[in-house]
Parts: C-alpha cells; structure tokens; sequence
C-alpha cells in the first residue's frame, strides 16, 4: 500500500514539476533524428533549445531550471516520434494535461453528483424520485457518443467563429465532468437515506438538534468515505474517457501533448516495414500503471475511511 | 467407554495473543455439557475448534488433543475434519435466519445434507428429510418442507437447523446459544425437544450459554469460562446450588430473579408523588406504508415518578410504541399527547418545529444498540454534549464529567470513540447522553439486552439509583421478565401490537389476570435446575 502509494505521488509530483526537470521540448521538431529507437547511450545532452513555458510563473521557472541544470536535458532514452520529437519528455508533458483533466473533471463530478444524491436523499419521497429519475433518464443515453457528438459540434462552430477562445482542453474537461457525475450521486444517495433512519441520527433529533446540524454534524461526515470511494471510481473513468477521445482525434489536439494523443499518433507511424514499438508501448504503460495504482490506492484508502475499518 | 468428545489442554491463540488457555473437557454419549461465560471468555472459539471451524489461520490451535469419537482432531488438518462435520458432530448457530440458505425450500436442504452423509437416492432422502422434521417436532411436515426459510418463524427455523444438524446420523450436537434469538415461549419448546432428543437418540449435547436459566434447563454438568480458562466444572445442581468459584458465585449473585424481593420501601416513597400525567396516548395505532398496523389502538398514561415496564415478545409492537410516544413515528389514527406545565396537554405533531425540538429535550432515550445509537465519527463527547449544544444551553465540561461519575464513567472514556468502549460502558455513556439535559422522563429500549449478565446488573442498579436520586420517571421496553420484576411499578404487556394487560407490578408478578401473561410467566427459566426443568416439562405439553 505505501510502495503504491509513493510511486502515485511521484507521478503526480513529476507531472506537477515538469517545467523545472531538465526534460526535452516536447514540441521540438528534429527531423533529422525521427523514429530513434530507446537507448541508453548518452543519457544528457547540452546545447539543445529549452522549452518555452507561458504563464505566470513561467519566468521563475525557466531561471531555476537554469540555474540547476544549466542547458543539460535528458536524452530521448525512451526513443523519438515520427517528427523527432523526445517520446520520454511527451509522455511526462502528456501527463500533465491528462492527469489536469482526470483531477479537475472528476472533482467537478464529484460536487455535482455528491450535491445531487445528497439532495435526493434528503428530500425522499417525490423529490427523490424526480431527482433520480432524471439522473436514469442521463444514465441511460449513451454517454461517449454523446461526448462525441458535443465535441464535434463545438468544432465545427470553433471553425465559423475562429476568433473565438474556446479551448479544447476546457471543452473535454466540461463535458467529461457532466456526463460522470451520475454514479457519485447514487451512491451518495444510498448511504444518505441509510443515514436518515440510523439510530444515532434519531438520538440527535430527540436530542433537540435542527435539521441543518444533522446534516452538518452527523450526515455529511459520514457520507465522505462513499464520496471519496466515489471519486476514486471516478479518477480512472475520467482518465480513460479523456484517452479514449485524444485517441479518436476528439480531445486534445495536435500542439498539445496527451496519452491518448500520442498513442494516436504512434498508431499513425506504426508501418508494415517500420513498426516503432516504442512510440504505444510507453505512454500505454504509462497510462496503465496510473490506471492500476489509482483503482488500488482508491480501493485502500476507502477501507481506511470506513470508521472502525483496518485503521 | 471413553466419552465421545474429550479435550485435553488446548490452547487457542490469534497470532502471538493466546485467546483460550488450556481448556480440558468431556462430553459422554447422552449427556449435555453447558460452557458458560460472558462475551469474550472464548466459550464459542473453544466449541468451532472441535470440528476445526475456526478462523484459521488468524486463529490456531497452539496446544493440546480434541478428541472426537477417538480421532484426534487437533492433530489433523482442518481438511481432515471435514469428514467428521456433519457425520460425528453437528452444529446449530444463534441466528437461523442466517443459518439457512434463503432461496432453498427447508426440506430440500435437509435432504441434500442427508444425500451427502447417507449416499442415498433423492427419494429416499427426501423420505428421510421428512422424517427428521418429524422428528424435530415440526407439524404437517410435508407441507414445512416445500416452504422458504422466510415463510418460517424463528423457532420453526431453528428446528430446521436441528434437523439438518442432526441429517448424518451425527452423535455429538454443538448448540452455540441456540435459543438467544427466540422468544421465552418458544425457547422453553426448543430446550425441551433437545432434552429429548438426548434421551432417545443417545446424543450428547455441548451447549454454548451465558444464560443460567437455559443451562438449569438442559444442561446436566456445567462448566464455567472465564478469560480463555475453565474456573469451575460440576454437576449442573452442584454449581448452581453452591459455586466454589468467586467468578461463578458474582455471574449466579448478578442473574436477575423474579423470585426476588421488590424494592418496597423506595416505590412506597415514590408512589405519593405519582400524580400528573405526563405523557398519554388515546386509540394510538402505528402502521408502515400500508401494511398491517403494528400498533392497534393503545390507550396508556405515564404517570411522573412511575416505572412502566413493556414486555412482550419480539415484533409485539414495544419499540414502536416507544418511538410514537416521542413523535419519532407519526399515528395513523389516534394521538399521543405530551404534558407541558402551564399549557396543559398537547399532541406533539401539532407543535412548531421549535416547540417540538424544546420540548423532546425534557425526554430521555436509550436505545438497544448502543453502538449504533452512536455517530462513529464522533468521540462520545461531543455526542454526548449535543443535546446541550442542540438547545443552546452553555457546555459546561465540568458537568458533564460529574455526569459521567454519576453513571460510573471514568470522563477520560469521554475522549474515546464509540467502537473504543466495551458495550456496557457505552450504554453508561447513552444514559448519561439521555440524562445530560436533566429531563423527567427516561425512556430505555431494551437497554440491558446486549449486555453480559454482570454488566446487566450494574446497569440496572444504576438506573435504580438514578431513579430515586433524580426522581426519575421511567419507561423502559424488555423481553426479560426478571428484569421487568427488578425495576417495574407498572407491568404494560403487548401481544401483536395491542396492550393484552396494565396491572400494578405485585399484582402481575402474584398472578396475571390474562392468558398471555400468564404463558409468558411460566416459560421464563429460573437458574434453578428442578424448576427450570418442571417449565420445560410444561412446555413440551
């Protein structure tokens, strides 16, 4: 569990400090050393352009960069794209984007879903059937081609309206987040209506407590572990959903590094005399080992929210 | 003739901490051994260790020989006794309903245990199935064994327990407190079937109990567990007559009696200040969603400075009263009605939310399970300090302490969270929760029910105490008639959902005026061996 934990950490930490790790410019185009397969000849390289960040702390972070490693960066020891571009310093940059989407969408979907399971829990009756129904009625189209369809229009109108700031990223971020949201609420839903009739929440009410302080003191605290149980579930859905669309050309695009984008364009340079392995297996297991170590640090951390559980 | 079962020295452990500690015994053919003791003291590790049902490999057998009808099982490998499962020794569980499968009609789950052991045609083993219904006194067998588990009442499930218990021809029965779940009736009816099937099958019974009614009532030789060790063995007269033990002499001097003298000289005090009604019910019926009411028309008066007691077996409506009389559940006819000083009677679910938060306040509960009636994310403090906080009163921590010295708390356990505390301490820290706010009337819903006799005592002395420091008055729903001798004024019994009788306490416990009192009176078992037995006798009539 802590192994696990510690390799999640440092995969998020990596992603969250690529600007100052002395990695390649994703985006560098080389077309002089295209399709290089991994080695481990020359493991830093020097004179190379650095990356460019925008930004507000793009400034402090290039001058630290600088100041630490100076114009060193890592070779391309995971091997070079179709373009030349370093796959080792794509797949860390594709983890930013990639896990920003998982992180922010599933959130999103969590406060939404825990919002609304909370409410229809709590109203019963007629309010938690309209509620619920309506969450069936969103839970019974079928959601990827949904986002698909969304996507494409939102597209198209990009291309009418091309003065327009809409970015893709932000698109697939927002759709993703509301087309999630509806197991959280069900599960929130459940456990607030078991809440409702447990003993100790009949002792506060004889106790003289209002509504409200039941619902803060007593309901919300011990709905957190199904919430977090929820979001955890959420996490890897959202993770694959996002690859899943990168893949088919519907989510982030070309200037903008993701996995699933890169597997998208390892599948387009994979030929029959030329098959460049190294372009799908490295992202893909990248991608497959955060997907592993989120639905088990999840699954961890929900026993240990349970009270009484292997605490 | 070596006796079917004999353990020699064994000692169970979980891990390094040594669990039962070189536990020896021996049951002979057509006898009944009882293994008594409180939660904890191992009796029901010790027992699953005979047929190597234990938790393996979390707990072990560290030491010592079990030896079943001459194979040593302790010896063997947990695969080994499998063969002796069912076929030497059978086991019946506390809870029935959980004992047999839900979506297998009984019979036909008799007969696959009877094909298994016997190696028999399906027709000879529904024949059989049949037969040990029969045997264990299920009436109209054949139409039983086409019927569900859920279709069965309690008793009905646990004979049909017995029986597949009992379908490989099996010489040794493990009863694990098989009659804890079951009404007093029905409990007496299911002790006298097992005395008779020792009688003439020849079996030998190990009987699992930390009630010494049940253990007057079947059991031929006693042995007393205490903390993973055997304190006392003896003929069941010997020991329950006259324990050597000290453990033994505090469990028999802490068994509520209702041939127990009641508390005279108290209720004398407390009868002139019975009065005022405090709370009244008129026509009061309960019904959930449509179904057949629970409760059907009940008319009470709780009188301050009273202790009503409400007995009555399970599903008989008392918990719903209790939770109407608060205006937890709403009537579906009838109205309850709650007395509030100057402005005379009032029904509760005409009062503004406000009104109705101030007034449940002046009411006291506690609940039968006590961890539940507890948030386990909260320490007890704070949960006991919420009905001050709930009516803006100050929290005044040294007064919350002296509280929990009053209930014999030490406050330390106040920091603790509710699963940190054994079950009677939790229940002090619910009576003190309930009494935080000083109210006049204290309402326990089988409040002693999960507790060991001894803390079932302490309890009860407590509440004693309590009632005459505070003048408290008290309603207080039980099944156990002993307890309901130990503290009532007022005896309400409920059958189905009505009130069957109210008499004064002296005048139910010298001779209840109705039938169903009067059969709920005679099945309760006294920790007496000759009487126990005599309302066995009666019962199997």
């Amino acid at each position: 569990m802590k192994a696990r934990l510690w390799l999640l950490a440092c995969i998020g930490l990596a992603a969250l400090l690529v600007p100052l790790l002395p990695l390649a410019d994703p985006a560098a185009v080389d077309l002089e050393r295209a399709l290089q397969p991994p080695s481990a000849a020359a493991w830093l390289e020097h004179g190379r352009t650095l990356p460019q960040w925008h930004g507000p702390l793009a400034g402090p972070c290039a001058a630290l960069r600088r100041a630490c490693f100076g114009d060193a960066q890592i070779a391309p020891l995971l091997g070079t794209d179709a373009l030349g571009r370093c796959v080792l310093a794509r797949i860390a940059n594709g983890a930013r984007i990639s896990l920003l989407i998982a992180l922010v969408a599933s959130l999103a979907s969590l406060s939404v879903g825990t919002l609304w399971g909370a409410s229809a829990g709590l109203a019963g009756g007629r309010g938690d059937q309209l509620l619920m129904r309506g969450a069936d009625i969103l839970g019974a189209l079928p959601l990827t081609f949904l986002v698909i369809f969304v996507v494409a229009l939102l597209r198209s109108w990009r291309a009418e309206n091309p003065e327009s700031s809409l970015d893709q990223t932000a698109v697939l971020l927002l759709v993703t987040a509301v087309v999630s949201w509806i197991p959280a609420a069900r599960m929130v839903r459940a456990e607030v209506l078991s809440l409702r009739s447990a003993v100790f929440v009949d002792a506060a009410r004889l106790a003289g407590a209002t509504p409200a302080r039941i619902l803060r003191q007593h309901i919300l605290p011990n709905t957190a572990p199904v919430a977090i149980a929820a979001w955890t579930l959420t996490v890897p859905r959202i993770l694959v959903l996002e690859s899943f669309l990168s893949f088919l050309g519907l989510g982030v695009e070309a200037p903008g590094v993701s996995w699933g984008l890169q597997l998208r364009q390892g599948c387009d340079a994979l030929t029959a005399v030329h098959a460049s392995w190294w372009l799908i297996v490295f992202p893909g297991l990248a991608l497959a080992l955060t997907l592993l170590l989120l639905g088990s640090v999840g699954e961890a951390l929900r026993v240990r929210l349970q009270p009484g559980g292997a605490a | 003739m070596s006796p079917l079962l004999e353990m020699n020295g064994l000692c169970l452990a979980s891990g390094a901490l040594p669990l039962v500690h070189g536990v020896s015994l021996s049951v002979a053919q057509g006898e009944c051994l009882a293994l008594v003791g409180e939660s904890g003291s191992g009796k029901s590790l010790t027992a699953l260790s005979i047929l190597r049902l234990l938790p393996e490999p979390e707990v072990r057998i560290t030491a010592g020989t079990i030896h079943l009808a001459g194979v040593d099982v302790a010896a063997g490998t947990a695969d080994a006794a499998c063969n002796l499962r069912g076929r030497v020794a059978g086991m019946v569980f506390q809870d029935p309903q959980s004992a047999l499968h839900p979506c297998v009609p009984v019979g036909q789950a008799v007969a696959a245990i009877v094909r298994h052991h016997l190696q028999c045609s399906n027709a000879a083993a529904r024949q059989r199935a049949l037969e040990l219904l029969k045997e264990v006194s299920i009436d109209d067998p054949a139409r039983r064994a086409q019927q569900w588990p859920h279709q069965l009442s309690g008793g009905l499930r646990q004979r049909v327990a017995l029986a597949m218990a009992l379908a490989g021809n099996s010489q040794l029965l493990i009863a694990d407190e098989p009659t804890t779940a079951l009404d007093v009736t029905v409990q007496a009816q299911l002790l006298g079937l097992i005395a008779h099937l020792q009688r003439e099958r020849g079996l030998a019974v190990l009987l699992i109990s930390h009630d010494f009614g049940v253990v007057a009532a079947a059991a031929d030789r006693v042995a007393v567990m205490q903390a993973g060790r055997i304190v006392e063995t003896g003929s069941v007269a010997t020991v329950l007559a006259a324990p050597q033990h000290v453990y033994t002499q505090t469990l028999l001097a802490a068994v509520p009696r209702l041939d127990a003298a009641p508390r005279s000289t108290e209720r004398a005090q407390l009868a002139s200040a019975r009065s005022t009604v405090l709370v009244r019910t008129e026509n009061l019926s309960v019904a959930f969603n449509g179904a057949a009411p629970v409760l059907q028309g009940v008319d009470l008066e709780i009188r301050t400075g009273e202790a009503l007691l409400i007995v009555g077996e399970s599903g008989s409506g008392k918990s719903t009263l209790l939770r109407a009389l608060l205006a937890l559940e709403r009537p579906a006819t009838g109205r309850v009605l709650w007395q509030r000083g100057e402005a005379g009677t009032q029904d509760p679910w005409a009062l503004p939310p406000a009104a109705l938060r101030r007034e449940r306040a002046q009411m006291g509960m506690v609940f039968q399970d006590s961890l539940a009636a507890f948030d386990p994310r909260l320490p007890l403090r704070a949960s006991v300090e919420l009905p001050l906080r709930a009516s803006g009163q100050v929290v005044d921590r040294a007064r919350v302490d002296a509280l929990a010295r009053e209930v014999g708390l030490e406050p330390a356990l106040l920091e603790r969270f509710p699963r940190q505390l054994s079950g009677g301490q939790r229940q002090r820290v619910a009576i003190a929760r309930a009494l935080i706010t000083e109210p006049s009337l204290l309402l326990l819903d089988e409040a002693v029910a999960a507790l060991d006799v001894s803390l079932r005592a302490q309890v009860l002395t407590l509440l004693l105490e309590l009632r005459a420091r505070r003048s408290l008055t008290l309603v207080f729903v039980t099944h156990d008639l002993a307890v309901a001798r130990m503290l009532a004024d007022r005896i309400l019994v409920m059958q189905r959902g009505r009130v069957v009788e109210a008499a004064p306490a002296d005048v139910f416990f010298s001779g209840p005026q109705q039938p169903y009192s009067a059969e709920l009176l005679r099945a309760v078992l006294p920790p007496d061996p000759v009487r126990a037995r005599a309302v066995i006798a009666a019962a199997a009539l």
